[in-house]
């Protein structure tokens, strides 16, 4: 496997996450603020999607069409889902002949019908058809994935990319979504509020019915925080994740000729340190706890470039 | 099922089809019946009508899209502009009696560029005995000083060659120009294939047409025939300049379909006159290299210094047989257009044969009578520049101004050496369906063919890809400049 092919496959990964990621906050953000009574939270959902891609949020006013068209179809913003498809689609390009036929075409598909989609429709009334098409895309980009590649070194490395930035996804959620509860607490709106945050939590993961299921309970901080971080068989949690990379990263470094100790230990620890985590600890310092995660998740990322992908 | 034809042809789509006096359309009789390749052809492609004819020519250009077989131009998009090569579904027929006299010259002439690329770069035996002028040799500028005395693996050269074919209105096939540095197209040929065979499967089916999906089977063996030292488990990989090269979607197809690394530059590196691959569990060593980049962008070292696209040291390696490129460097001196105008005497040198396919008749610039003629006649002649490929820089007399027609006289005197001069070819014409016209009308047409040479093997691409000029009345048939291109068939 050259390494150059590695780095796109890593990075093919990781951009199909990222914009799926991107679509399901947005969708999910969008459609449980339109119906709310308060004004404040169709806003606040405005500037959580904002904060999520990391858009410098600070603006006093912003157009609402502005921001969604910047999330979605914006070619300049290099995080809107348009950026990531093409990008994504770049390193399938790069690599066609290393993957599969199908592999490549779902992913040219995935990428013609984002930049084909007309942005004036898309503002007006196409946000949840755009969005639920993009799920499937993606859905049919890791069918292939799974189904039409060798699952060898290579795989791994999608595999990789893919836990990875759903690791970091997961929690760019968690904390934007954690900091639009806190200010909702601010508003003393009751309870009852908070509650429905913690399920729209949930629904950004897809991960609401697999939730109540596991406590027999309706969902609420602690529940919620618990599952999405620390449980390790719901494959969206960030447990799941990093725990998935790091046997990844065992399967590929075993054909090494040479030690590697050293990055699977500084893995390892990131993961270890999860498996034997209580969720009261992690609320006590909740922010800090994800803040530290995040750039954890990006050290193994920045090991993994130094490690693999030189050439 | 059988489908008789009906005696005439229907309708619609071929209505209004002028033919078109003195030029030789390859599909009607200029009474208008349909030459006999094509009654049966005809017959099926009149059961359409316009609409649905419409309709199949949209989706054959949305599996074009779908599928990623496009050409990206950057110029003023850095994201680029990304287009479909246009393609043509009515295919093009070449009778096996015909195709066969033009597998058996090709054949020969290659071998024949083969043996002179040997001779230039070794004892110079042409220049000696006065078949070729030296000076016309020494002037071409890719005439490669590095490849003196040196012996490619396998004794092979022009390993891949694209033929450019004509037919003429005397009905005959005419080598129209040589290009045995880096040929582009065969990846379309395979493409075009696939899009006939799912878009029109109930034409196709009627006919016994000649594969042409042994061609990355043949290359790899090309490949594979000339690796160093014979060894087993050789390594061979195609070297592309990269993603944002136009023919990306060429190197990658070829690459995937002979299940072989497709590298770039950056990927490989020399040490110790070896050249290896950077993999994810360290160095693998590279044995055939079919390279899609130019002789000056290859080794940094000795050829350009600012290549970011090569591989320094690729050439010592080279040098001392420790690596097989396709093709060699140095191939360009037997595609020169002034080097072609002696290709018959370069065949009946070395093969003491007479040529299969002839050459288009060619005024040489730098020969005092040529020049006068040239002169005198520009504005009956297609004039070329001597080194370049890909159509560019050509001037067709009939269709330049006066302006233009000056300043290429200027140029020509300023640089005898650089351009020839042909007669204006009549290239047949195809019947070509047109967009916005919806119907078909005719437009010219040539074939880029496609020719193997390993130690001890030689091998045609049957058919090959017919170009053709979309622009009415158009002669030059490249993609660059906005040409088309066809399924070409080769059946009894």
């Amino acid at each position: 496997m050259l390494s150059r092919v590695a780095d796109n496959l890593f990075w093919l990964g990781r951009y199909l996450e990222r914009s799926e990621h991107l679509a399901r906050y947005l969708n999910v953000q969008y459609f449980s603020s339109i119906d709310v009574p308060y004004p404040q939270q169709r806003e606040r959902a405005i500037v959580s999607i904002m904060d999520m891609v990391g858009m410098q949020p600070g603006l006093d006013h912003f157009l609402e069409e502005e921001v969604l068209v910047a999330v979605a179809l914006d070619e300049t913003n290099p995080v809107s889902i348009l950026s990531s498809t093409f990008y994504g689609r770049e390193n399938a390009r790069s690599i066609r002949d290393s993957v599969s036929t199908e592999l490549w075409e779902s992913m040219n598909n995935y990428y013609l019908f984002v930049s084909g989609y007309p942005v004036d429709v898309y503002k007006t009334r196409g946000l949840y058809d755009f969005t639920s098409n993009v799920f499937n895309h993606c859905s049919i980009v890791r069918g292939k994935i799974q189904n039409t590649l060798m699952q060898d070194v290579g795989w791994c490395f999608i595999q990789m990319g893919m836990h990875l930035e759903s690791a970091i996804q997961v929690v760019r959620i968690l904390l934007s979504k954690i900091k639009d509860i806190e200010t909702f607490k601010d508003y003393k709106l009751g309870n009852s509020m908070e509650l429905q945050q913690w399920n729209i939590l949930l629904d950004c993961l897809e991960a609401k019915d697999m939730c109540r299921k596991q406590y027999n309970a309706l969902p609420n901080r602690l529940n919620t925080l618990e599952f999405l971080i620390l449980n390790p068989e719901f494959p969206r949690s960030v447990t799941y994740h990093l725990t998935h990379a790091h046997d990844l990263l065992k399967k590929i470094s075993q054909n090494k000729q040479f030690s590697k100790a050293s990055m699977e230990f500084k893995v390892g620890k990131v993961i270890s340190h999860l498996q034997y985590l209580e969720v009261e600890e992690v609320d006590e310092n909740l922010i800090p706890f994800l803040d530290d995660t995040l750039q954890k998740i990006h050290l193994i990322c920045d090991i993994i470039i130094d490690e693999y992908f030189t050439y | 099922m059988e489908v008789t034809p009906p005696k005439t042809i229907n309708p619609e789509l071929f209505n209004d089809y002028r033919i078109r006096d003195g030029l030789l359309d390859e599909v009607f009789r200029p009474s208008k019946d349909a030459d006999k390749a094509y009654k049966k052809l005809l017959a099926l492609f009149s059961l359409y009508s316009s609409k649905e004819y419409g309709i199949l020519n949209e989706y054959a250009k949305k599996s074009f899209l779908m599928r990623g077989i496009t050409f990206t131009t950057y110029s003023n998009n850095p994201k680029g502009n990304e287009r479909i090569f246009p393609f043509d579904l009515f295919p093009r027929v070449l009778p096996t009696s015909e195709w066969s006299i033009i597998e058996k010259g090709l054949i020969q002439r290659n071998k024949a560029l083969n043996l002179f690329l040997y001779d230039i770069y070794h004892d110079k035996k042409i220049l000696k005995d006065k078949i070729i002028p030296s000076d016309l040799v020494f002037s071409c500028g890719n005439l490669n000083k590095y490849m003196d005395n040196f012996t490619p693996p396998g004794g092979i050269y022009n390993h891949i060659s694209g033929t450019d074919v004509i037919k003429h209105n005397d009905g005959n096939y005419y080598v129209l120009e040589d290009n045995v540095r880096c040929p582009s197209g065969v990846s379309y040929v395979l493409a075009n294939r696939e899009t006939m065979k799912k878009t029109v499967s109930n034409i196709f089916s009627q006919f016994n047409i000649s594969s042409v999906a042994d061609y990355p089977e043949a290359l790899l063996e090309t490949m594979q025939s000339v690796r160093p030292m014979q060894q087993d488990n050789a390594v061979s990989v195609l070297l592309t300049p990269g993603i944002y090269n136009s023919a990306f979607y060429e190197h990658s197809f070829i690459a995937q379909s002979m299940g072989i690394e497709l590298v770039e530059g950056r990927d490989l590196y020399v040490d110790n006159d070896y050249v290896y691959m950077h993999t994810v569990y360290g160095a693998r060593k590279v044995d055939v290299i079919y390279r899609r980049l130019d002789d000056e962008y290859l080794d940094p070292l000795v050829f350009r210094p600012d290549s970011a696209l090569g591989v320094p040291g690729l050439m010592s390696a080279y040098r001392k047989g420790n690596v097989a490129l396709l093709n060699a460097v140095g191939t360009g001196i037997a595609d020169d257009k002034a080097v072609y105008t002696y290709v018959p005497e370069i065949i009946k040198y070395y093969l003491g044969e007479d040529p299969i396919l002839k050459n288009v008749p060619t005024y040489r610039c730098d020969v005092k009578s040529d020049m006068l003629f040239v002169d005198e006649n520009m504005a009956n002649l297609v004039v070329k520049p001597v080194d370049q490929s890909g159509g560019y820089g050509i001037l067709i007399g009939s269709q330049a101004t006066k302006e233009e027609i000056a300043l290429q006289k200027e140029k020509i005197k300023a640089n005898p050496r650089g351009f020839i001069a042909q007669p204006i070819m009549s290239l047949s014409v195809h019947s070509t369906y047109i967009e916005g016209a919806n119907e078909f009308q005719p437009r010219h047409v040539d074939l880029r063919t496609f020719t193997l040479l390993g130690k001890d093997k030689e091998y045609v691409l049957k058919g090959g890809l017919s170009r053709v000029a979309l622009k009415e009345g158009c002669l030059i048939v490249n993609s660059s400049q906005g040409g088309g291109s066809k399924d070409t068939w080769v059946i009894e």
